[in-house]
């Protein structure tokens, strides 16, 4: 009895040693563990679940960001009322001049800025993750060659070009016929973003491959006659993931910091839309006589990439804790 | 007279090449496209004079102003176009055969005499005006103004590769022939091709000067006002250059000029108190101080930092609203009608703007008010008006009817009868309506691309929409805008502009804006139904000299215009300017839209 107890319990002890858990698994506890990334996941999700629901949320809040509001202005079209006009009608306040409601704005804002972001982010990890397991497997004269480029773009002033040239790109769009008006600005602005971001997920991906292409179990696939796509897709793939992961999820706030920052110069979306860039280069104008116009924005702005950025921390050190910070 | 001080140099170039280019008159006042946001918000004040007139003035001390700017756009006489730097530089380092009263009120519109004994003497029909020099009248360096120094003055604005920028009046209206492109034969006294011409036209005998005009021109007298008629020392002449360092005639010169920094001023010893009946220079010294950040300006204004300063800008719109509410600043500010009407120009070339109805129901849409209240409100912007020309041209204004006085117009909008007039213009003019209403096409307004602006589409776009019209904005970068408009080609259906009288006469406004010859005209309207009569009056009512009966003339054009609906909801605008706590003197110029400059003072 007391044998077969005693040899239950090894048994059991046993077993949890042998319990495999696999590296998804791994992570997660690591993440779990991380108490600031789980509150930086939660308010990632929820800021992202208000973006998405934003017409759902105005409607039971009852305001809109179209409706231009009467009465709500004095004479010098400032807000009435003290903090920018807040009220429980107006949860944070009116938008001096014209009288739209800001949490409206900044609610419908807050999606093409994400949109933005998103479309960005993943463009430019597909083409940096293409072009670096093309150029780190095949090496050679491409890769040179890609390589160079990829130099030179790193190399350029991106920021300038994009000032100078959205306006000319965004007139040859409009006048090709591909979009119109805000789509066609942001259509310009993702491609700029696109073209100047992706080189440098394309070299971290570049040298992962160059280090796994001459591991053994590449090898050993290479020696069983396997294709490389086969290698490609089945050996190098899932071993780039959690590099991938970790850079979009660093990426993100990245670009929407970069969205706000484009339309604060002007480039990129215009009014009637909102960004959070266009509210505060308005806002920028009234901070003497309407200080809460400027900060709300900035506040919630500050709140979502922080949110973005110690998520993105806490997936990289859960994936692969051995990276330096 | 001149662009508003808004404009800035890089906004002015590209118009007046483009003028000269073209042979076409160049446009003087067009109001900067930016302007809208200079001005806004604060409280109630006085205008007009200031309540310390009665006050002695004081000679002595050192008078400060300061701006944001980093240099006067010209300093040199042919070139100086902005109506601040002329009252300033006319007040101060040089003199002009006739002058304006140095009085605050519509009194400030009449002309005195400055150089010449009387304000000119006109015959044959007012083509020929005939000026006589007074006595006593020196230069800087003592020796006598001439009549060969005035005449040596009005030539060098003929060389326009070296003479840029400044109005072209005297080169449009002196009798010399022009070539097959539109531009004088005379080429300037650099040049001296076409002299002879030249010499038939402007001619000297004595201490007479005689103008020989191309057209009868009632108020010749008038543009000489501008510096663009004021003697010019041959000897003295650097061309280009003169631009930094004139030759001074009036009760200062200059002692040191350095852009981005300051200009300094001491007094003329030469200058005799006794030659000249406009001039009664007070300070020793005169100092402006240049490329002050609009934060440090409106600072040392606020906290009268410097009491013995003025500034030359209006302060921005949070600290002019400020300074406006603080009581104990009453005696430091005024609050005044600006020399602009700001309108909407209708392009009512066909495929554009052509149909009378489309236009009105555009009208009827827009919400004034929100619009004004987002500018600074009446207090600070301005009024709606009713009429292309400002009431402070007096004679030449008169209340129109309809537009703002149809009982259907209501200042917050009206889009129930916008909608009627759009419903009619579907049987009155079918393929206008189907552009102002389709969503692929919709009706483009240009617009000068600033923050203001930016919010005023959102208001015009809302209102427009709630009577069923697709508007649509183009939004150009400000220093190009008046380059763009003006381009024919470029134009789109409404654009926005600004434009103020050269003059109290309304010869520098209609023909302008509304004949094809015209300098500004952004309505097109040359192929209109409408314009045939219009032109017709407009010509004839240019060279009546009759001047009662041309205020009837140009009084019945404006209501035509309006009736037209050519340009819709005209703002008369007003503008504000402060000054320190140690300034005496200030008065409110009308005519130049600025400062008496000339009898500011020192306070102890």
């Amino acid at each position: 009895m007391a044998d077969a107890a005693l040899k239950e319990e090894l048994n059991s002890e046993e077993s949890q040693e042998i319990v495999q858990r696999t590296p998804k698994q791994i992570a997660w506890t690591r993440f779990k563990r991380n108490k600031v990334g789980v509150y930086a996941g939660i308010a990632t999700i929820f800021f992202l679940a208000c973006s998405i629901l934003a017409p759902v949320i105005t409607r039971i809040v009852g305001v809109d960001n179209t409706t231009i509001y009467d009465g709500v202005l004095n004479e010098f079209a400032m807000p009435i009322g003290s903090w920018g006009g807040i009220s429980w009608q107006h949860p944070l306040g009116l938008e001096p001049g014209v009288g739209r409601d800001v949490f409206a704005l900044l609610l419908y804002g807050s999606q093409l800025s994400f949109l933005v972001a998103f479309i960005s982010t993943f463009a430019a990890i597909a083409i940096g993750m293409l072009i670096g397991i093309a150029t780190g497997y095949f090496k050679g004269k491409v890769d040179s060659t890609v390589g160079r480029f990829a130099d030179f773009l790193l190399s350029f002033p991106g920021t300038f070009m994009i000032i100078a040239l959205s306006l000319p790109l965004v007139q040859r769009v409009e006048a090709i016929g591909i979009a119109h008006d805000n789509a066609a600005r942001i259509l310009v602005l993702v491609i700029f973003l696109v073209f100047f971001g992706w080189t440098g997920f394309y070299r971290l991906i570049r040298s992962q491959t160059m280090s796994l292409r001459e591991r053994d179990f590449v090898m050993a696939a290479q020696a069983m006659g396997a294709s490389s796509w086969r290698i490609i897709m089945k050996e190098l793939l899932p071993n780039l993931w959690p590099t991938a992961i970790v850079f979009i999820s660093l990426s993100l706030p990245g670009y929407i910091a970069a969205e706000a920052t484009f339309s604060f110069l002007g480039v990129g979306v215009q009014a009637p839309a909102s960004t959070f860039g266009l509210v505060l280069s308005d806002a920028v104008g009234y901070w003497r006589d309407d200080p809460a116009y400027l900060l709300i924005p900035c506040i919630i702005l500050i709140a979502i990439v922080l949110a973005l950025n110690l998520l993105g921390d806490a997936v990289r050190d859960a994936l692969d804790p051995k990276a330096g910070r | 007279m001149k662009f508003h001080f808004w404009f800035t140099t890089r906004e002015l170039e590209p118009l007046l090449q483009g003028g000269h280019m073209s042979g076409l008159k160049t446009s003087r006042r067009i109001l900067a496209s930016t302007a809208a946001i200079a001005l806004a918000v604060g409280v109630t004040v006085a205008s007009g004079t200031s309540a310390n007139a009665a006050e002695k003035p004081v000679t002595g001390g050192t008078l400060y102003f300061v701006t944001n700017a980093e240099q006067f756009d010209h300093i040199d006489p042919a070139r100086v176009y902005t109506g601040r730097d002329i009252a300033f530089l006319n007040s101060y380092l040089y003199r002009n055969l006739v002058s304006y009263k140095p009085v605050a009120g519509s009194a400030g519109s009449s002309l005195v005499a400055d150089l010449a004994t009387n304000t000119g003497v006109p015959s044959n029909a007012a083509k020929t005006w005939k000026f006589t020099l007074r006595a006593g009248i020196t230069w800087e360096d003592g020796s006598p103004i001439t009549c060969a120094d005035v005449k040596y003055g009005v030539s060098r604005p003929f060389a326009s590769d070296v003479i840029t920028d400044g109005p072209q009046y005297l080169v449009q209206a002196l009798d010399i022939p022009t070539d097959k492109d539109g531009a004088s034969v005379y080429k300037g006294p650099y040049k001296k091709t076409g002299q002879a011409a030249f010499d038939k036209a402007v001619s000297c005998s004595g201490n007479t000067i005689t103008f020989n005009l191309n057209r009868s021109f009632a108020d010749f007298n008038y543009a000489l006002t501008y510096p663009a008629g004021a003697p010019v020392k041959a000897s003295k002449d650097t061309g280009d250059k003169y631009d930094l360092r004139p030759f001074a005639s009036g009760p200062y010169k200059i002692t040191s000029y350095k852009i981005g920094d300051q200009l300094e001023l001491e007094r003329n010893t030469a200058w005799k108190k006794s030659s000249d009946t406009v001039r009664t220079p007070y300070p020793d010294n005169i100092v402006v101080r240049f490329g002050l950040a609009e934060d440090v300006r409106d600072q040392i204004l606020l906290e009268d930092q410097i009491p013995n300063t003025v500034s030359l800008d209006s302060l921005q719109p949070a600290n002019t609203r400020a300074f406006f509410a603080d009581p104990t600043k009453k005696s430091q500010r005024f609050n005044v009608y600006d020399p602009y009407v700001r309108y909407a120009a209708m392009n009512v070339k066909k495929g554009h703007m052509d149909c009378l109805d489309v236009r009105k129901a555009v009208f009827f849409a827009i919400n004034t008010q929100a619009l004004i209240d987002l500018s600074g409100g009446r207090e600070f912007y301005g009024d709606p008006g009713d009429n292309p020309v400002k009431p402070v041209l007096g004679l030449d204004y008169k209340k129109t009817t309809g537009n703002i006085h149809d009982a259907n117009w209501k200042i917050t909008g009206n889009p129930t009868y916008a909608a009627s007039l759009l419903e009619k213009a579907k049987t009155s003019c079918p393929d206008a309506y189907s552009r102002a209403t389709a969503a692929d096409k919709g009706i483009v307004w240009d617009i000068a691309n600033t923050a203001t602006n930016q919010k005023a589409a959102v208001l015009i776009g809302d209102a427009t929409k709630a009577a069923g019209i697709n508007m649509k904005f183009n939004f150009i970068p400000s220093g190009q805008y008046y380059s763009t408009v003006q381009n024919r080609d470029k134009q789109n259906d409404i654009s926005s502009a600004g434009w103020g009288a050269d003059w109290a006469n309304a010869s520098t406004v209609i023909p302008e804006l509304f004949t094809k010859e015209g300098g500004f005209n952004l309505s097109q309207n040359w192929d209109d139904a409408a314009y045939a009569a219009f032109k017709k009056k407009s010509d004839a009512t240019k060279v009546e000299t009759n001047r009662t009966k041309q205020a009837k003339g140009w009084q019945e054009l404006s209501q035509y215009v309006m009736d037209q609906y050519w340009i819709i909801r005209p703002v008369f605008s007003k503008t504000q300017d402060v000054w320190g706590s140690q300034v005496g003197g200030v008065y409110y110029w009308e005519p130049q839209g600025t400062f008496g400059f000339g009898q500011l003072y020192v306070k102890n």
